[in-house]
C-alpha cells in the first residue's frame, strides 16, 4: 500500500506528537515474511514500523517518528493457533483483536483479563506488549501476565521463540504434539528475551504470535462502586480489598474519566446519587466452582471494607449493572474510550495517585483549562503500583496543560514506565544509566536501528550521552 | 594463589582491614565441594579453588568499589550470601570472594506490601518482619535459611506457597545491581530515583539482562539490594509455635487448615492440581513428605512430628498397619495449607475444597489430620525451615529427573516409569537409599496464579562414600538419557554439569560451545554471549552463565544434543 490517503492512517496518531506520514505499507502473512522483511530493511536500512491493530490506530507507539518508515501492518495474521482448556492458555497471532478471540475463548469455556473498555479492534498482542494495566491487578502476579511465549523476529533478522518454547524445536505444532504448550514466559534461560519486547514500542523486535493465559469464564459476576467526594477513603477501601487478595478487578475514577469510559453507567449513577468526586469500580465473580457462594462471600468482605472507610458497597443491578457490564468490556467503543483525548500513563503508588490527582488538577485549573480532566487510577501487580492514565482532550488549552503536566509529573517522582513522546526523554534524562543500558540492548537486538526508530532509541542515545533535556 | 601485596591493601582500603582476609584457615571455609548442581552432590574430595581474599563489603559503593578494582586487574570474582551451592563460590585462582552477610537489611513499606531487602537477609527473617505488618513473603524451595536476593536473583525461586504469594521470579520489584563492568544499574522506578515499587521499563525492561527463567547465578554481577512483593498473612504478627526440636509444630488460630490430599491415581491427582490451580484457594500447596521416599514417608512423618522418637524406630513403625495404611493411601498426595482471610472466606475455601476433592476424586487423609500432625505440617510449609530434614537419611541428596514442568499431566503420567527406574537402581546397587523408588516431590506452582509445577526426585546417598558418589553419577547419566528419550529435556541433576570443569574450574568457552552449538534454537545461548560481552567484557565472573559464540553455531545435524533447559 502506497497510496496517500491509505498511509494517513498510520500517520498522527496523537494530537500533540507530529508524525511523519510512512512511505508504505506491508501486510505479511507470516513470520518468515516477516523474517524476510527485517532481513531486507536491515540492509537497505529501512526503518519499519509495526501495527497490529484495525484502525484508527491510536496508539503513540505505531505511528512512525522517523520520515520514510515501512508500516509492516500484522493484521493479516488472524490464526488463532490453539486453545487449551486444560491449561488455560491460547496462543495467536498479532491481528487477532479483542472482538475475535473473546467469542473464539468463550467457547471453549475461557476469557482473558480484559483492561477496561479494550475496543473490539484493538490486537490482544499489541496490548499486552504495550503492558496495557489489565482490570484484575490480583492475576498480575507477573507484572506483564497474561503475556507468556513468543515467537519474534529481531532487529538483527534473527528469528526465535521465547520463554519455555525457545527451549524446544522452533516448530509450535511439534512443540503441542509433544504437550508443551507454552505456558511459562521466563527466559528461557538466564536472558528475560520477553522483557526485551513488552514496552519496547516495538523497537526490539517484531512478534508473529503469543501465547497468552486465560482463565474460567465467569458464571456468575457482580459490579459494584464505592462512591466518594474524597479520594483517599475509595483509595483505601480498594487497597484493603487488595491486601486481602478480594474483588475480581478494581480501579478508580474521577468523575471525567467515569464519563469517558463509561458515560451510560455514569449518567444513571449521577441520576441516583447526585455525582460523586470519586468513584471504584469494583468487580467479584465467581468461575466454575461455587459461583454463587464465592460472590457473596466477596460481596460481604468488601461491603465490611468499605463500611470502615464510611463507604457503602453498591450493586449496580438490573438495566444500570447490564449497561455497566458492557461499559466496562468496551463493546460499544469503536475507536476506544480516549477518543478525542491524548492519554498520559505514569506509574506510581496508590496513596501518592491522589496527591498527583489534586495536583494536576489544581494545574488544570490555573491554567484555566476549562475542560474535565480524565484521571483514571488502575491498581498494577496486585496492588503495590498504580497507574495513573491522565486524559488530556485534545484541545489547543490541552496541549498546553499537556506539556506542562509532563515535566510536573517527573518533578513530582511520577515514573514513566511506559514513556510515549516526550515523556521518554524526560524519563530517560533523568535515569541517564538506563539510557545506557537499553543502547547496549539496542546494539544486541538492534544493531542498526531499523524498528521503530525515534521512538525509545532516539531518546535514550541522547540521554545516554548526556545531552540536556528539554521537555 | 596468592595476592599482590598492594592489591590486597587496595581491596583493604575498600572495605576496612576487619573486613578482609587471607588467612588460609579462614579462606578454606569458602570452598565447597565442587558439586554441579546444589550442595550436597560430589565429588566430594574435589572443592572449588581457593580464592585469593575474602572481602565483606557493607554497601553498594563498597561492591562497586571491589568490582572496578577486579576489572582493572583482571581478577576474578563472586558474590554469595547463604552459600548454598557451588555456584556461589569461586571458580578460579585469581579471585576474590565477596561474602555479603554484612548487607542483611530488610525494610517494610507496609501501605504499598513491599519488602527492600539486602542481599544476607534471609527468608525466614523477612516473613518474620512481614508479619508484623500482616504480610508474608514466598519463601523459596531451598527454605527460610537462604537469601531471598540471593534466590530471586540467582537461581530460581518458586517454593510451596507460589501458587498464592508468587515466585520470586513473579515479585521482583526494582533492584540496584552492580554489574560485572562496575556500573551500578537501578531497575524501574528506582532508576529515576521515584520509588522501588516497580521493577520494569522504561520502554524495554532492563531486568531482562539480570535474571531470565532462572538467575545469573552470580554471573552478571552483585545484587545489592531490591524489593520485592509480599502477600497477605491473616494469622498474628508473629509466627508462634510450641513443642520440642525438632518436632515443633505451629500454634496458630483457626483460620489456618493444613492438609494432605489423597488421589486414587495420578490422573485423578493432575485433575486436582488443574482445579486449584483454576480457583486458587490455597495458602500453600506442595508435595512434600514423599521425599523421603514412597514406602516411609509415613513413618518419617511420625518420627519428626514427635519430640520422643528417633530415626531407629523406622523399622518399627514401617511394621504398624495404622501407618502402613496411610502411607498407602497417601500414595498420590500433596499437602496445602487454607489461610481464611475472613470467616466467610474460610467457610468458601473449606466448600470449595470439598467440591475439588468430589470432581477429582480425591480425599483429606485422616492420619494427616491428627491435630500434632497438622500442626507440625503446618509450621513446616509456613515457615520452610526444615530444609535439614533433605539430609536426614543419608547425610546427602541430590534432585533429579525434574520431571514436571507445565505440563504436570504429562509428568504425572510417567511418574511411576521414573520411579520404577530408581527403584531398580535401589534394588540392584549399594548407592542409593532404598525407599520405594518414587521420592517425587515439589511445589504445585512454579507460576505465581498456577501453570506448570516444580517436581523432582530426592537420591539419597552418602557423599562421604565415593562408591556411592559414583554410583549416583552414573544413575543421573541413565535418568538423563531417559528423560532425553522422552522428549523432556535433560535431567535436574545434569543441569549445572557445563557450568564448572569436574576440578572445580570454569569451563572453557570451547567446551561451552561444544555443549549448545547444536541447540534447537541457538539464539537463547548467542544472544546470552552478546549480553555477556556488553556487560562482563573481561569475563570475570564464571561458566554458569551459558554462551555460544554465534560464529560455533552448527546446523548440520539437527536436534544432536540435548539442551540444557
Amino acid at each position: 500500500m502506497t497510496a496517500e490517503e491509505d498511509l494517513r492512517l498510520y500517520a498522527g496518531a496523537r494530537a500533540f506528537d507530529a508524525s511523519p506520514l510512512p512511505s508504505a505499507a506491508v501486510f505479511p502473512a507470516n513470520g518468515e515474511e516477516v523474517q524476510k522483511l527485517v532481513l531486507w530493511a536491515k540492509e537497505a536500512g529501512v526503518p519499519l514500523v509495526p501495527v497490529s491493530s484495525a484502525a484508527p490506530h491510536r496508539s503513540p507507539a505505531s505511528a512512525p517518528s522517523v520520515p520514510g518508515a515501512v508500516i509492516v501492518d500484522l493484521s493479516r495474521m488472524k490464526k488463532i493457533h490453539s486453545i487449551n482448556r486444560r491449561f488455560c492458555m491460547a496462543v495467536i497471532e498479532p491481528g487477532v483483536t479483542y472482538g475475535e478471540l473473546r467469542p473464539a475463548l468463550a467457547k471453549e469455556g475461557l476469557t482473558i483479563n480484559l483492561p477496561v473498555a479494550p475496543r473490539p479492534g484493538k490486537s490482544v498482542i499489541a496490548d499486552l506488549l504495550e503492558v496495557t494495566p489489565r482490570r484484575n491487578c490480583l492475576l498480575n502476579w507477573n507484572y506483564i501476565d497474561p503475556l507468556r511465549c513468543t515467537e519474534v523476529t529481531w532487529g538483527d533478522g534473527q528469528k526465535m521463540f521465547t520463554g519455555e518454547a525457545g527451549g524446544g524445536a522452533p516448530d509450535l505444532k511439534k512443540q503441542q504434539s509433544q504437550g508443551k504448550w507454552q505456558i511459562n514466559g521466563g527466559g528461557p534461560m538466564m536472558l528475560d528475551f520477553c522483557r526485551i519486547l513488552a514496552g519496547s514500542q516495538g523497537t526490539t523486535g517484531i512478534v508473529t504470535w503469543a501465547s497468552v493465559k486465560c482463565e474460567p469464564i465467569e458464571t456468575v459476576k457482580k459490579v459494584f462502586v464505592l462512591r466518594s467526594q474524597d479520594y483517599d477513603p475509595v483509595r483505601r477501601a480498594v487497597q484493603n480489598a487488595l491486601k486481602l487478595r478480594f474483588s475480581d478487578g478494581a480501579f478508580l475514577v474521577n468523575g471525567a474519566a467515569l464519563y469517558r469510559m463509561l458515560p451510560d453507567t455514569a449518567q444513571l449513577l449521577a441520576e441516583a446519587d447526585g455525582g460523586a468526586a470519586w468513584t471504584a469500580v469494583i468487580e467479584a465473580s465467581g468461575r466454575e466452582i461455587l459461583p454463587e457462594m464465592r460472590v457473596a462471600q466477596q460481596e460481604e468482605d468488601l461491603r465490611g471494607i468499605a463500611a470502615a472507610q464510611g463507604l457503602v458497597l453498591t450493586e449496580l443491578t438490573g438495566a444500570l449493572g447490564e449497561t455497566a457490564g458492557r461499559e466496562l468490556d468496551g463493546s460499544g467503543f469503536a475507536e476506544g474510550y480516549a477518543a478525542g483525548a491524548v492519554r498520559l500513563p505514569f506509574v506510581t503508588t496508590l496513596g501518592k495517585a491522589g496527591e498527583f490527582a489534586e495536583k494536576l488538577q489544581a494545574t488544570a485549573n490555573q491554567k484555566d483549562c476549562g475542560f474535565g480532566l480524565g484521571l483514571y487510577i488502575q491498581p498494577l501487580h496486585q496492588g503495590v503500583s498504580a497507574q495513573v492514565e491522565v486524559l488530556v482532550p485534545e484541545l489547543p488549552e490541552g496541549e498546553s496543560f499537556y506539556r506542562t503536566a509532563l515535566a510536573q509529573i517527573a518533578a513530582d517522582g511520577g515514573y514513566y514506565e511506559r514513556p510515549y513522546g516526550d515523556a521518554a526523554k524526560i524519563q530517560f534524562g533523568k535515569d541517564p544509566e538506563a539510557a545506557r543500558t537499553l543502547e547496549k540492548l539496542y546494539d544486541i537486538f538492534d544493531p542498526a536501528r531499523i524498528l521503530n526508530p525515534g521512538k525509545l532509541t532516539k531518546a535514550a542515545a541522547a540521554a545516554g550521552q548526556g545531552e540536556e533535556v528539554q521537555p | 594463589m596468592d595476592m599482590r601485596e598492594d592489591l590486597y591493601r587496595e581491596f583493604e582500603a575498600i572495605v576496612g582491614p576487619r573486613n578482609i582476609s587471607r588467612d588460609k584457615s579462614v579462606l578454606e571455609t569458602y570452598r565447597c565441594m565442587a558439586s554441579q548442581n546444589s550442595a550436597h552432590y560430589g565429588p566430594y574430595k574435589v572443592r572449588t579453588p581457593f580464592p585469593m581474599a575474602v572481602l565483606l563489603p557493607g554497601s553498594s559503593e563498597e561492591v562497586q568499589k571491589i568490582i572496578r578494582l577486579c576489572n582493572r586487574e583482571g581478577i576474578h570474582f563472586k558474590a554469595s550470601s547463604t552459600f548454598w551451592s557451588a555456584q556461589g563460590y569461586v571458580s578460579a585462582d585469581n579471585a576474590v570472594q565477596l561474602d555479603l552477610r554484612r548487607m542483611d537489611g530488610v525494610e517494610i513499606d507496609a501501605e504499598n506490601g513491599i519488602a527492600i531487602i539486602e542481599p544476607y537477609a534471609i527468608a525466614g527473617v523477612i516473613q518474620a518482619e512481614a508479619m508484623k505488618y500482616g504480610y508474608t513473603c514466598n519463601i523459596q524451595g531451598v527454605g527460610g535459611s537462604s537469601s531471598t536476593v540471593a534466590s530471586t536473583a540467582g537461581w530460581q525461586g518458586p517454593g510451596p506457597s507460589s501458587l498464592f504469594t508468587g515466585t520470586n521470579y513473579d515479585n521482583l520489584l526494582a533492584c540496584e545491581w552492580v554489574l560485572p563492568n562496575g556500573e551500578i544499574l537501578r531497575t524501574g522506578s528506582l532508576g529515576s530515583g521515584d520509588g522501588w515499587f516497580c521493577g520494569e521499563g522504561p520502554g524495554p525492561s532492563l531486568r531482562a539482562i539480570l535474571r531470565g527463567g532462572v538467575g545469573t547465578a552470580g554471573d552478571m554481577g552483585v545484587c545489592t539490594k531490591m524489593a520485592v512483593k509480599l502477600a497477605p498473612w491473616p494469622g498474628p504478627d508473629h509466627l508462634a509455635s510450641r513443642g520440642k526440636a525438632p518436632a515443633y509444630k505451629a500454634d496458630l488460630p483457626d483460620n489456618f487448615r493444613c492438609y494432605t490430599l489423597c488421589f486414587p491415581d495420578w490422573e485423578h491427582w493432575a485433575h486436582g492440581v488443574q482445579l486449584l490451580h483454576e480457583n486458587r484457594i490455597t495458602y500453600t500447596s506442595h508435595r512434600q513428605f514423599n521425599m523421603f521416599g514412597c514406602d516411609i514417608k509415613g513413618a518419617m512423618v511420625k518420627i519428626l512430628s514427635d519430640e520422643n522418637k528417633q530415626l531407629c524406630d523406622l523399622p518399627e513403625l514401617l511394621e504398624d498397619p495404622e501407618v502402613k495404611a496411610a502411607t498407602q493411601d497417601m500414595h498420590c498426595d500433596m499437602q496445602i495449607v487454607l489461610a481464611g482471610m475472613s470467616e466467610a472466606d474460610l467457610a468458601y475455601k473449606e466448600a470449595a475444597l470439598d467440591e475439588i476433592l468430589r470432581i477429582s476424586g480425591g480425599h483429606r487423609s485422616q492420619f494427616m489430620a491428627e491435630k500434632e500432625i497438622e500442626d507440625w505440617a503446618l509450621l513446616y510449609f509456613i515457615r520452610m525451615g526444615r530444609k535439614n530434614l533433605n539430609y536426614v537419611l543419608c547425610g546427602s541428596y541430590e534432585g533429579h529427573f525434574g520431571l514436571a514442568r507445565t505440563n504436570y499431566y504429562l509428568a504425572a503420567s510417567l511418574v511411576e516409569e521414573a520411579s520404577a527406574l530408581k527403584k531398580h537402581w535401589e534394588e540392584t546397587t549399594p548407592y542409593l537409599a532404598k525407599v520405594g523408588g518414587n521420592s517425587s516431590m515439589g511445589g504445585l506452582a512454579g507460576i505465581g496464579g498456577g501453570g506448570g509445577v516444580s517436581w523432582e526426585f530426592f537420591a539419597h546417598f552418602d557423599s562421604f562414600d565415593d562408591a556411592s558418589v559414583k554410583g549416583v553419577a552414573e544413575y543421573f547419566g541413565e535418568t538423563n538419557k531417559w528423560m532425553g528419550a522422552k522428549g523432556l529435556g535433560g535431567c535436574m541433576g545434569k543441569v549445572n554439569e557445563g557450568s564448572r570443569r569436574p576440578d572445580g574450574y570454569d569451563r572453557s568457552q570451547e567446551e561451552l560451545n561444544k555443549m549448545f552449538q547444536y541447540a534447537p534454537q541457538p539464539g537463547v545461548f548467542t544472544y546470552q554471549w552478546k549480553v555477556r560481552e556488553a556487560f562482563n567484557p573481561n569475563h570475570l565472573t564464571g561458566t554458569y552463565y551459558k554462551t555460544l559464540e554465534p560464529s560455533a553455531v552448527r546446523t548440520d545435524v539437527e536436534g544432536a544434543a540435548s539442551i540444557f533447559i
